[in-house]
């Protein structure tokens, strides 16, 4: 029934847990999370900037020895003839030269001289007026002149940042393609093995960019003035682009903390281009699926797993997760993001030990209730100490353990009082009745006769002692107001003739019209003193005189027998009240010590306490000490 | 006087019939409660006395069905050897007129079964102004007792339970009855004025076995004056 339910506990929050991931995964809940992942693992998977490629940059600097942007064409023809002089191999200009200007033709001259020069075209999704797009393409004397025309475009995420690039653009009936594959093509000759690759449904490749300032960069002005070593361009693919503020030609990518020139951009696509490394994100729903197999992997180790490894368990599945999602993406490019299914171990850890906890927790309650039930124990005799709830469950479920072991052992003590107290006086009437034979005399019958009358009265005095003391511990009592006076003088009524019979004398002067109510319960504490009296009667020599006294003090009634006998046996003074306390080594010695645990017994329910001291001869002297009751 | 015992055990059966025989009854004996009622159904029997644990029928079975079934019942006591205070109170309660937990004296039980028979075959009481109880004289005028000449002064209500008992040794006296006849069920009576009671007389009157007399409480039923022979 428990496991059955434990059982469906589990499905169901597998269940709950499975749903929770595939919707969140879907509705992009953890998009947030899996970029901060991402854009911190993709630099990982980024080739080495390659030797080949340089850029120039038109910095801060540039514009403040050439002038104020946009410069005279003449100056990007004079880059030009700078380039072809240092021996580029090509060169992609990403400037744009969509209007007309007067030295047009100069710089188409100097892109016809040297190396192949690439030009951006403008192309803006949507177009103006209601057109898809709209392309402008540099002033046609520069279209003419360049080697070749690409789109510069970048996709911005929803977060603003540059993860992705188009690499080709329809125009109309052909495609436009990247500005930077048609630098790979200068260098390799072929297109590269991305854009084959990139489809009309698919045109963007996500790059995995270097930190800005990862690539070879070189200050416009610098080279213009020819401030660098010769040598620096030859056959290098350079990249001519902006970087000066106050063109805002920046971009947030993956992996830096500020922004990127869109020359460096150009420089980490054509260098991926060349390495043809780039990432490959899985879709959602297959992140949505994969994310399941930790989460019900967990699931499954659960049953198996004691809390501390379930834990280790979580937190190492955890790692692994995004160790190995990581390191996936470094080496091959393919991006599944963990998130998901470290969300997923982070719902059921915590649910499922909830659930365990609740139901170790309920489990304690109801086993403590169970053995209350069982044992008849007062849950008040059970304080629960410690912090929390279980651990306050587990203290009193210590406690009854203890005190069921102490019940075993009582009981342990039981069989031995049933096989020897109780057997022995019966093996001794039949060991009597054997040796009965025809030659015996009437007086040797006679004292037969009475010697098994004893042993039959000691059993039957054995057993009621057990009998009530075992009803006295086990049972509720039901308290009343007890003259205690009037029991001791019940008391001493019952034992009168045995003491009699033995030549012994009650003095009850001390005890009679005392009249001291407390709370008990009648007949226990008229047992409790006949107890204490027979036990003065076996102990007293003949002659002796036993005296009881009923007595108040303060807020406590005394009530006392004492005898002229020996006292205890030495062995029995430690702990005179302790039940089956007949030390079998003191043999000879009467009675099993049920008696007088009876004594305290039936002490305690009144919320007193049986004391034991000596006279000053030597005898025993039991007192009740019991609170008195009064009448409001 | 026809006795009818049942007891499942034959050596109980046996004392019990010798020990009734003696004092001139007729016994008739079964070994098991469905027999005993179908005798009593039939037949009449002037005491009747039964073993709690028997076979086919218990005594407390028997007896709450003879009390019942049977008019005019016949008195009814239970000797057993169940002896916790609940069991007793449960017989006495359910309408026992005696209750003797074996193993008893033959004296006691011979008391107890005339006391309960005293009770049913009524007597004439005596009508002299001194009642005389062994040590013990009633004086009815004064109100006063007398041990061994001594005079004990009581309150008319000491003297009405102390004569109560003495007029009727060894039966059983339930608390209801007692409150009943002696106080006329005054409402909201504390339950510890009787015990007070019984105290008062049990120390005034020394009552004890070393003056012939021993008061008990038949815990969780009421109480009990024992005539106490000295030759026990």
């Amino acid at each position: 029934m428990k496991f059955r339910r434990l059982w469906l506990e589990w499905l169901l929050i597998g269940l709950v847990a499975s749903l929770a991931i595939c919707w969140g995964e879907r509705a992009g809940l953890f998009e947030r999370a899996e970029r901060l992942m991402y854009d911190a693992a993709a630099p990982l998977h980024a080739a080495p900037p390659d030797d080949g490629i340089v850029i120039v940059v038109i910095d801060n600097e540039s514009l403040e020895r050439i002038g104020r942007w946009p410069w005279p064409r003449d100056i990007h023809a004079a880059m030009l003839a700078r380039l072809r002089e240092a021996g580029a191999r090509a060169i992609l200009y990403d400037v744009l030269f969509i209007e007309p200007s007067p030295q047009d033709a100069a710089l188409a001259q100097a892109m016809r001289d040297g190396p192949p020069v690439y030009l951006p075209v403008l192309f803006d999704i949507p177009g103006p007026d209601g057109a898809p797009y709209a392309v402008q393409r540099p002033q046609p004397a520069l279209t003419a002149a360049a080697a070749g025309l690409g789109i510069v475009n970048l996709e911005l995420d929803s977060d603003g940042r540059a993860r992705r690039v188009e690499l080709k653009a329809r125009d109309g009936a052909h495609w436009l393609p990247h500005l930077t594959e048609l630098g790979y093509r200068a260098m390799r000759g072929a297109p590269s093995p991305a854009y084959a690759h990139a489809s009309a449904d698919h045109p963007s490749v996500y790059v995995p960019f270097h930190p800005t300032g990862s690539f070879r960069t070189i200050s416009f002005a610098h080279l213009l003035s020819g401030e660098t070593p010769p040598g620096l361009l030859r056959g290098k693919t350079v990249i001519v682009g902006a970087s000066a503020t106050g063109l805002r030609d920046h971009y947030p990518v993956p992996g830096s903390a500020e922004l990127m020139p869109g020359a460096e951009v150009q420089a980490n696509l054509l260098n991926s281009l060349l390495a043809n490394r780039f990432i490959m994100p899985m879709g959602r729903d297959w992140v949505a699926s994969w994310s399941l197999i930790p989460l019900w992997l967990l699931m499954i180790a659960f049953w198996r797993l004691s809390p501390t490894q379930a834990l280790i368990l979580t937190l190492a599945m955890a790692g692994a997760l995004i160790a190995g999602t990581v390191a996936a993406l470094a080496w091959t490019g393919c991006w599944a993001s963990p998130v998901g299914a470290l969300i997923g171990l982070a719902i059921v850890y915590p649910l499922w030990s909830w659930r365990r906890l609740s139901a170790v927790a309920h489990f304690i309650d109801t086993q403590i209730d169970t053995l209350l039930a069982q044992s008849a124990l007062s849950p008040a005799l059970l304080e629960g100490h410690g912090g929390d709830r279980i651990a306050r469950g587990t203290d009193r479920l210590d406690q009854i353990i203890a005190l069921m072991r102490k019940s075993a052992a009582e009981r342990q003590e039981m069989l031995q009082f049933l096989s020897h107290d109780m057997r022995g006086p019966q093996a001794a009437i039949i060991a009597l009745l054997d040796s009965e034979n025809e030659r015996e005399t009437p007086e040797q019958h006679r004292i037969s006769r009475t010697r098994i009358r004893r042993y039959a009265e000691t059993t039957l005095m054995l057993a009621d002692n057990f009998v009530q003391l075992a009803r006295l511990e086990s049972q509720p009592a039901e308290r009343a107001p007890v003259d205690l006076s009037d029991a001791m003088a019940q008391a001493i009524d019952m034992v009168w003739p045995q003491a009699t019979a033995e030549g012994i004398q009650i003095d009850r002067s001390a005890a009679q019209g005392a009249e001291c109510w407390i709370l008990g319960e009648d007949d226990a504490l008229v047992r409790a003193f006949t107890n204490l009296l027979v036990n003065a009667v076996q102990a007293s020599p003949k002659g002796g005189v036993i005296r009881c006294a009923v007595a108040r003090e303060g807020e406590f009634a005394l009530a006392s027998v004492s005898d002229d006998g020996p006292g205890l046996p030495p062995a029995r003074k430690a702990d005179p009240f302790a039940r089956f306390g007949y030390s079998r080594a003191a043999s000879g010695v009467r009675g099993s010590g049920l008696g007088l645990a009876f004594v305290a017994a039936a002490a305690r329910q009144c919320g007193g306490e049986a004391l034991y001291a000596e006279t000053e001869s030597g005898g025993a002297h039991f007192t009740l000490r019991l609170p008195i009751w009064e009448e409001d | 006087m026809r006795v009818a015992i049942a007891d499942d055990e034959e050596t109980i059966r046996e004392f019990m019939v010798s020990l009734l025989s003696d004092g001139g009854h007729k016994c008739s004996v079964f070994r098991d409660g469905r027999d005993l009622m179908n005798a009593m159904a039939r037949d009449t029997f002037d005491l009747v006395i039964i073993d709690w644990m028997m076979p086919t029928a218990s005594g407390l079975e028997i007896l709450r069905w003879a009390r019942e079934a049977l008019s005019p019942c016949p008195p009814i006591i239970m000797l057993t050897s169940r002896s916790d205070k609940a069991d007793v109170a449960e017989a006495l309660n359910a309408g026992a007129d005696d209750y003797i937990i074996k193993p008893e004296s033959k004296n006691v039980i011979l008391a107890r079964v005339e006391a309960v028979m005293r009770r049913t075959t009524h007597q004439p009481e005596k009508q002299s102004r001194v009642e005389e109880f062994g040590r013990y004289s009633f004086d009815r005028m004064t109100n006063n007792v007398l041990l061994d000449g001594e005079e004990i002064v009581l309150t008319a209500r000491e003297f009405a339970l102390a004569r109560m008992f003495f007029l009727n040794p060894n039966r059983a006296f339930s608390r209801a009855y007692i409150l009943e006849t002696l106080w006329n069920s005054v409402p909201d009576l504390p339950t510890r004025t009787l015990d007070m009671h019984i105290s008062r007389i049990r120390s005034k009157l020394r009552l004890g076995p070393e003056n012939g007399y021993r008061l008990q409480t038949i815990f969780g039923h009421g109480y009990r004056l024992e005539v106490f022979d000295e030759e026990e």
